[in-house]
């Protein structure tokens, strides 16, 4: 009895599911607007053969032509037989031979070049050099073609030309022939490269650059970023409330520091830069200072407990070292430079102009590094001195007593955070009013700040790493879901149409995506040996260095280039939003409808992405 | 001398691992520390060189408390201590001396380790301990290319590298043969005899615990169930550690 019911219950069951699925496809069949009548339509139907032809032919190559003209003679209107033609090679035979104007006449033609195309002529007798056109033809596999044409309204008392005219293409790849053109007077190989083969070269080459930079400066991004989105070296960082209150009260002094220390280096690298000579003796002394001064108080192992002095002098000279490290980043990229130049415009680029180019742009690179490492270094700095201060508060409290001084650390630290969110904030939405850009923020920050640090209280700490960890995935997944070609809209309002905003673009995505795929590479890595590094007091910088890195390279390696290859794929599209590389030259040939001239561009893409996907799958079957 | 009082462990999931273990350990002996699975016995080596933190209770070792040291004391006082594991836990992929090298990271200025520089003396030093361990035309070869015996005598290079005063051992012949097990055992035993380095040895089987171990620690779902030397397990006791159920073997 029950069995039954449930058969039954299952076959209503299907029965609704099969209602469900009609009544959705019904829907979808509506809002996609499929129509087979357009698919039957006969004009569609030429209309698309000639597309797919045009496809077919990409237009790579050009030929010149020579034009070769077959005669015959007609008679109009009759009087009397013309001669016969000559009837060795391609001939013509016109039936009938004589005709009144509008009389019908059949030419048929022999020998001729199987499946070349040409057109029938009429040389009219006439003081002036006229030629009437009549018919196309087209051969067939046997060189015959045969055609019906009207007989033209001239008439004369001599027999008057038909000339069936073929143009051939000259020479072969083998045997190159050189025509010179009658107008321009250059000479030109036959057949050759057409200009949209070149262009379309040209325009490859550029787009497999594009991915190349962008996988480069995305996986550089990416490196350290994926460590902060892992979960398993992120999960067991700590701190206590009051350090962190400390550290976030301190962000503001070190960003300011930092940003400070950028325009000084720079301010007195101003002064320097008018030579080059001292620019190159700072780039060489001072890392030699740094060495020697690092020699003379570092010993390279430190089993033994350190004194006062050597701590002071340690510290001092660790201190100097990094500031003069981050100077001579400085002069270098100065240096750089000054050597380089800026590419000259186009029509006088020579091909070497590329390197100096390149040096000049290094050190832009490197004048852009300057500013980011100071800021971090003000930051680290700023962090440190908070974290001694906050250390010397708590060490001589009980836990009872230290809420007396976390609840308002942490209530200024929440404040200083929002107002420094709200900062961000208001650049984008422009408020320019103190209420909702500093004092609302303080207060609610605050508030949230005290809240937080009496609802921790009986743990006394607060997971940064997970924090962070959260913070980070987000970025990245945010940034990973907006497609790259909606980023290089940004990317061209920013520096201007073509490749470098599609590469702009790549990177800012390939930084994204890296930084998940690395870390979670990271995440599945064999934690034993990074217990057994960890077990014989390594830091955590050397512990990942030790334990983590040898782990993670092969994978690394292997995710690189497998987003090379997913890059070279994506900037062969990037062009149709102005990103520059092929897509450009593709989508501007199918707006004017040269099918031929795109199907040389899709054919280049297909070669190439074939090409990038054989040698990554080559590569990573050897690295992994 | 090591001191563990009162020493509990919960992990997040709620799991109690250790309960309220104390015990004393003199310099210099070779402890047994025995149990079934999940009993304990890792958790509670690991708490002591804070691998795993302690949820409650304190390790004194020599007079120092090690559950209250800070990242920077914390990081001298593991290094003084070697640690051997049953998987070997070497990092496959890179060469067996570096990973003997890898005992000197806690005595290495990190800024220089992070090139892969080591010493002159930290060279020889590695050279030296792959010979005591007999593996000294293996120091070019892949860590993961070595046998399973192999690659613990690498495990205890590496940990000898440390010049620990006290080595941590947790089943380090639970994936080994019976012979290389005796083999191993016996690195353990000199390291124990010759250089009074204070051992600390989760075992699983008895007669290895009667042969090596001066005295023995047994756990049972967390809790101290006995502590005394290995002559005094008879049947009562060992039916009270390792449950009703058990027999002897071996």
């Amino acid at each position: 009895m029950s069995d039954s019911k449930n058969k039954r219950s299952r076959r209503s069951k299907w029965i609704v599911f099969g209602l469900i699925a009609f009544v959705l496809y019904g829907l979808a069949v509506r809002t996609t607007d499929v129509d087979f009548a357009q698919v039957r339509s006969e004009i569609r139907q030429t209309q698309l053969t000639r597309i797919l032809r045009a496809l077919a032919h990409p237009d790579l190559v050009s030929y010149e032509r020579d034009e070769v003209s077959i005669e015959a003679l007609l008679q109009v209107p009759c009087a009397g037989e013309p001669p016969a033609g000559d009837t060795s090679g391609a001939y013509i035979v016109l039936t009938p031979t004589c005709a009144s104007p509008g009389e019908e006449v059949v030419i048929h033609g022999y020998n001729f070049e199987a499946n070349s195309d040409g057109i029938a002529r009429f040389i009219p007798d006439s003081e002036i050099p006229v030629t009437i056109r009549l018919e196309p033809f087209s051969a067939g596999e046997d060189g015959e073609f045969e055609i019906t044409i009207k007989t033209p309204d001239r008439e004369s008392t001599k027999p008057q030309q038909v000339l069936a005219v073929t143009a051939q293409p000259v020479g072969t790849w083998l045997n190159r022939a050189s025509v010179v053109n009658e107008e321009t007077g250059e000479t030109l190989l036959s057949p050759r490269f057409s200009q949209n083969g070149i262009d379309t070269l040209d325009k490859i080459i550029e787009t497999v650059f594009m991915a190349l930079l962008a996988t480069t400066v995305g996986t550089l991004l990416a490196l350290p970023l994926s460590f902060i989105a892992a979960r398993n070296l992120m999960r067991d960082i700590s701190m206590t409330i009051t350090g962190l209150a400390t550290i976030l009260i301190s962000v503001p002094f070190g960003l300011w520091g930092g940003i400070q220390v950028a325009r000084w280096i720079n301010d007195a690298l101003g002064i320097a830069s008018s030579s080059r000579w001292l620019l190159a003796a700072l780039v060489t002394a001072i890392p030699l200072a740094i060495i020697f001064a690092i020699r003379a108080v570092f010993n390279e192992d430190d089993t033994e407990e350190k004194t006062r002095t050597e701590r002071i002098q340690q510290g001092t000279v660790t201190a100097v070292a990094g500031v003069a490290g981050i100077f001579w980043l400085g002069a270098l990229a100065q240096l750089l430079k000054a050597i380089g130049h800026p590419l000259p415009p186009q029509a006088q680029q020579g091909f070497w102009d590329f390197i100096p180019n390149f040096i000049y742009v290094l050190g832009d690179v490197g004048e852009l590094t300057l500013v980011v490492i100071t800021t971090l270094v003000g930051l680290r700095v700023a962090a440190k001195f908070a974290s001694r201060l906050a250390d010397s508060l708590t060490s001589r409290r009980s836990k009872g007593s230290l809420d007396i001084i976390n609840v308002p650390l942490a209530a200024v630290a929440g404040g200083v955070s929002a107002v420094l969110i709200m900062r961000v904030v208001d650049w984008f939405y422009n408020y320019r009013d103190p209420a909702i850009t500093l004092w609302a923020p303080i207060a609610i920050g605050a508030l949230l700040g005290a809240f937080l640090a009496l609802r921790n209280r009986t743990l006394g700490t607060v997971n940064v790493g997970l924090l962070s960890y959260y913070a980070a995935r987000t970025v990245f997944n945010t940034l990973r879901s907006i497609e790259p070609l909606i980023m290089v809209i940004v990317a061209v309002v920013w520096v201007g149409f073509g490749p470098f905003a599609g590469s702009i673009a790549l990177a800012l995505h390939t930084t994204a995506s890296l930084a998940k795929l690395y870390s979670e590479q990271v995440e599945n890595i064999d934690q034993g040996p990074v217990e057994a590094i960890r077990a014989t007091g390594a830091t955590r910088l050397q512990t990942i260095m030790y334990g983590v890195v040898p782990q993670i390279t092969p994978p690394y390696l292997s995710f690189t280039m497998y987003r090379w290859d997913i890059n070279v794929r994506m900037s062969t599209i990037i062009g149709f939003a102005g990103g520059g590389g092929i897509g450009f030259l593709l989508s501007q040939n199918i707006n004017l409808l040269e099918y031929r001239d795109a199907a040389a561009q899709m054919l280049a893409i297909a070669i190439v992405v074939a090409t990038m996907d054989w040698i990554s799958a080559r590569l990573r079957e050897r690295l992994v | 001398m090591l001191k563990v009082e009162h020493l509990t462990k919960v992990y997040d999931n709620g799991t109690v691992a250790l309960e309220d273990v104390s015990f004393e350990v003199e310099t210099g002996t070779f402890l047994a520390v025995i149990g079934l699975s999940g009993s304990g016995k890792s958790t509670l080596l690991r708490c002591i060189n804070r691998l795993v933190e302690p949820t409650e209770g304190k390790i004194y070792w020599n007079g120092e408390d090690i559950t209250t040291a800070n990242q920077e004391q914390l990081r001298r006082i593991r290094r003084r201590i070697g640690m051997v594991f049953q998987h070997f836990n070497l990092v496959d992929r890179s060469k067996v001396t570096t990973n003997v090298l890898a005992g000197r990271l806690g005595y290495t200025n990190p800024s220089l380790s992070l090139l892969n520089r080591f010493s002159k003396a930290d060279m020889n030093r590695g050279v030296a301990e792959l010979e005591k361990v007999g593996l000294t035309d293996r120091g070019k070869h892949r860590a993961d290319s070595l046998s399973g015996g192999q690659q613990q005598r690498v495990g205890i290079a590496r940990a000898m590298m440390q010049n620990p005063e006290m080595l941590l051992a947790d089943e380090p012949v639970a994936s080994l043969d019976p012979v290389l097990a005796h083999s191993i055992m016996q690195y353990l035993e000199d390291i124990n005899q010759d250089s009074d380095v204070t051992v600390l040895c989760s075992l699983h089987f008895l007669d290895l615990v009667h042969r090596y171990a001066r005295s023995v620690i047994a756990l049972n779902d967390g809790k101290l169930m006995f502590q005394g030397t290995p002559k005094e397990i008879d049947d009562a006791k060992f039916k009270e550690i390792y449950g009703k159920e058990a027999e002897r073997v071996g």
